[in-house]
């Protein structure tokens, strides 16, 4: 394969003729007979399979689209909904309390307690161990955490002087059951839990004190389970 | 509200109409057809099937080698 | 041994030495010319917007990670640089290179010179006044705070207007082709001309100037951001990619039926999407749920593309040895595949629910109009920006060191960010892991962007440097060197070869 002696003048390309596209045939027969799988350039069909997955595409768009459209009402925000009923109030699930409880916990008072339990010695006392936390009745807890506490006082004969805040308006009755039945049964504290319907009823008999922290010897006055 | 809706419609309408338009005009004026000529577009006789147009300044060329599929480069 | 170039650009500068008609050789030669000035102040501007944003982007990504860094002057904030960094990537540097590629582009494959390219350098300059006053602006503290649109009413209608003034010169070369039959390239570029305006002043008339209500707010403003993305910078992404390929390789493009294909299914599905960036929001099902749908469709056209655009290199890829353009086109191209395969699994409910609101999606964004777009840009610039200059580009070392540090940068950037992004998602959605731990998780991951940026800093440098050597290089008379005639003439000998047999 040497170059040709004498090479013909090439021949004027215009892409608006037809001898042109011979031209390229010819190039093109050339490499074909040099290559077996040169394709024809611009002119190769779609693959089969790129038909097919185009096919399962549409049907998958298709059933997607009836499957999750939420009755194309503007109203429903839940794909899963059918969007009939619109709105019809589902009854809330049961909380669990554990997830709650711990949830609360590292939100409102691991800061100060710390996510162990243990307090920070001279600021905050623990709760892992406490002789405040490990009580048969609860009604002193709930009140702390409605309303806060302030003041001196004894943890497991450790002296604090310190102010924890109230919680009173920024947590439901739920939640202070759920944080204190997790804070008497976590880091090896085995108190017994603390029904809901009890924080109502403490939230509404200390109504009158609003946000005022109680004292530690306050909470020694009141009984530990009213 | 009203004016939105106007607004939102007419303009469905208008792109809906353009791309059919624009459709109509391909499939009548032959765009669509003839695909081989149309991919042949991007040369000319200067810059002709086969010729490869792009090198970095100043670097070897590639080898010539006459059995590749893309004749030159 | 001077500069050696190509056997085409030398063609472009050296009178013929064949005996091709003499008309059209002049006829290309008009059309560089004619739009020699404004391309390249164009592309001129853009690469100073590119370094600003550049210098935005790393201070950026360093406040991720060391949020105390100049943070008591409010310009410098991070609420304000960060969309300022935005805005001027792609309204400085990607919005207006892709319009000085897109009336190159339209000149060429319609074979017409560029009409009233001074008026055009005019118009230019107006769009970087309001590029400025939008980013000053953002600076200032007047950002609108609408993801994408950031830029106060002022600056927009100030772009608005100078695109306006700009696309319809770019239309009208279009209109007065003398080759009547189009190319898909030209398809994607018309469209794109005319989605751009639409996307824009739709959405800043919805959001900006006269806003509409409540979540309907969202819903255009992802709408747009979105479509920003697909309708804009895809279309022309693509069409430079449709030319350079195999304008580059000199083979034409696989299959044109596949190309035509792509095009049209992009024009029907991409507009659809967007909403499905407000999964979990409060929107109606339905809305998410078409969106969805339509990202999924979205597959269609870029398989076409893929395929497309892949069987076109088989056989050719040794080329990417020898071309800068086509390395950078190719890596682009690429990307377009991984990033809208990557977009659509995104749409997915159950993945969107992981990946939403967390580093995960900027990794994807950046994977879109950096290594797809941009790279494709900057593969476009290294083709066209030597043919108006009509000057070879000074240094290949130079760009050597561009492509590798950018394309390195760019994967470092957004591998391990997506990464720390599912790490970040899956985080977030444990109730039991407290906020601030999933911040304090993604740190290591920020800290690398910041070396990817440097990277990438350096990339876009060294790019400045060759375009302003080039452009400041004084012109000479041109002298092939020997080696190189001795070249071109094996070369023709082997074109004469091929069609012997
Ligand atoms: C701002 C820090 C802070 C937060 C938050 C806080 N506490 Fe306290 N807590 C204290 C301090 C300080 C004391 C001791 C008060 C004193 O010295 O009078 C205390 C005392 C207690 C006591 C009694 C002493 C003991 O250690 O047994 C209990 C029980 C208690 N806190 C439970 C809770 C619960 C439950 C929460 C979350 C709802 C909580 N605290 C949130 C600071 C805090």
């Amino acid at each position: 394969m040497n170059p040709p002696s004498n090479p013909p003048p090439a021949p004027k390309l215009d892409p608006h003729e037809d001898h042109e596209l011979h031209d390229v045939m010819q190039i093109h027969t050339a490499i074909l007979r040099r290559e077996k799988a040169e394709p024809q350039e611009g002119l190769e069909p779609m693959p089969i399979w790129l038909a097919a997955l185009f096919g399962a595409l549409l049907l998958w768009g298709g059933y997607y689209l009836g499957r999750y459209n939420g009755g194309f009402k503007a109203l429903v925000f839940d794909e899963k909904s059918s969007g009939l009923p619109i709105m019809a109030a589902k009854p809330p699930g049961s909380v669990d309390m554990v997830v709650l409880g711990k949830r609360t916990y590292t939100a409102m008072c691991a800061p100060c307690h710390q996510e162990t339990g243990l307090g920070l010695p001279g600021q905050f006392p623990p709760l892992a161990g406490s002789d405040w936390v490990n009580t048969a009745g609860h009604a002193r807890l709930v009140r702390i955490v409605l309303n806060g506490l302030t003041g001196p006082m004894e943890v497991n004969g450790q002296p604090f002087n310190n102010s924890m805040p109230p919680w009173r308006d920024s947590i439901t009755d739920e939640q202070v059951a759920a944080v204190l039945t997790y804070v008497r049964q976590s880091w090896g504290n085995k108190a017994p839990g603390v029904p809901i319907d009890d924080v109502k009823v403490i939230r509404d008999k200390t109504k009158e004190r609003a946000n005022q922290p109680w004292t530690a010897d306050l909470l020694k006055a009141t009984p530990e389970s009213e | 509200m009203l004016i939105y809706i106007i607004i939102l419609a007419g303009s469905f309408v208008f792109l809906t109409g353009s791309a059919l338009l624009a459709l109509r005009w391909a499939l009548r004026t032959g765009q669509l057809r003839d695909s081989r000529r149309t991919a042949l577009l991007v040369f000319d006789e200067d810059e002709p099937v086969g010729r490869m147009t792009d090198y970095f300044p100043g670097r070897p060329l590639p080898p010539t080698d006459p059995a590749s599929p893309s004749i030159s480069k | 041994m001077n500069s050696q170039s190509s056997p085409s650009l030398r063609q472009a500068l050296t009178p013929s030495d064949n005996d091709s008609s003499p008309e059209r050789k002049a006829l290309l030669a008009e059309i560089d010319a004619s739009c020699r000035r404004p391309v390249l102040f164009m592309f001129a501007n853009g690469l100073l917007w590119l370094m600003a944003g550049t210098a935005l982007a790393l201070l950026t990504s360093y406040k991720m990670h060391s949020p105390n860094f100049l943070a008591d002057w409010s310009w410098l904030t991070f609420g304000r640089v960060r969309p300022a960094h935005l805005n001027t990537m792609v309204y400085g540097f990607a919005s207006q290179v892709a319009i000085g590629v897109a009336i190159w582009l339209m000149c060429r494959l319609g074979r017409v010179p560029f009409m009233q390219g001074g008026l055009v350098v005019g118009a230019t300059i107006f769009w970087n006044i309001g590029v400025t006053v939008g980013i000053v602006g953002i600076l200032a503290g007047d950002s609108t705070s609408i993801e994408w649109l950031e830029m106060p009413g002022y600056a927009a209608y100030i772009l608005f207007i100078a695109y306006a003034l700009i696309a319809i010169w770019a239309i009208i070369a279009f209109r007065f082709r003398r080759e009547r039959h189009l190319y898909v390239s030209q398809w994607y570029l018309l469209a794109a001309l005319f989605w751009f305006p639409w996307l824009y002043s739709a959405a800043n008339m919805m959001l900006v100037i006269d806003p509409v209500r409540g979540t309907v707010q969202g819903a255009v403003n992802w709408w747009f951001a979105h479509n920003v993305l697909g309708l804009w910078f895809t279309p022309i992404g693509l069409a430079a990619i449709y030319y350079f390929i195999p304008k580059v390789i000199g083979r034409p493009i696989h299959s044109y039926f596949l190309s035509t294909l792509g095009f049209w299914s992009l024009a029907l599905f991409y507009n659809w999407a967007g909403i499905h960036h407000l999964i979990g929001g409060p929107m109606p099902a339905w809305l998410i749920t078409v969106s969805v749908v339509a990202s999924m469709m979205m597959i269609i056209p870029v398989v076409t593309v893929a395929i497309n655009h892949h069987m076109t290199m088989v056989g050719h890829f040794k080329k990417l040895k020898y071309s800068p353009t086509l390395r950078f086109i190719v890596f682009g191209a690429m990307s377009y595949t991984v990033v809208s395969l990557q977009g659509s699994s995104m749409a997915i409910r159950s993945l969107n629910e992981v990946t939403h609101f967390t580093h995960y999606t900027i990794a994807h964004a950046h994977l879109g109009v950096y290594a797809f777009f941009t790279m494709v840009m900057f593969g476009s610039m290294y083709y066209i920006v030597p043919r108006l200059a009509l000057r070879e580009w000074p240094s290949a070392r130079l760009i050597s060191i561009h492509f590798w540090t950018t394309a390195l940068g760019i994967l470092l950037y957004v591998v391990p960010l997506s990464v720390g992004g599912v790490l970040q998602g899956l985080a977030m959605n444990n109730p039991d892991i407290p906020f601030l731990k999933t911040v304090e998780l993604t740190k290591p991951y920020l800290v690398t962007r910041t070396f990817a940026g440097i990277l990438m800093t350096v990339g876009h440098t060294v790019f400045a440097v060759n375009f302003v050597w080039i452009l400041a290089r004084r012109r000479k008379a041109y002298q092939p060197p020997v080696p190189f005639i001795a070249a071109g003439l094996q070369q023709e000998a082997g074109a004469q070869l091929g069609k012997d047999i």
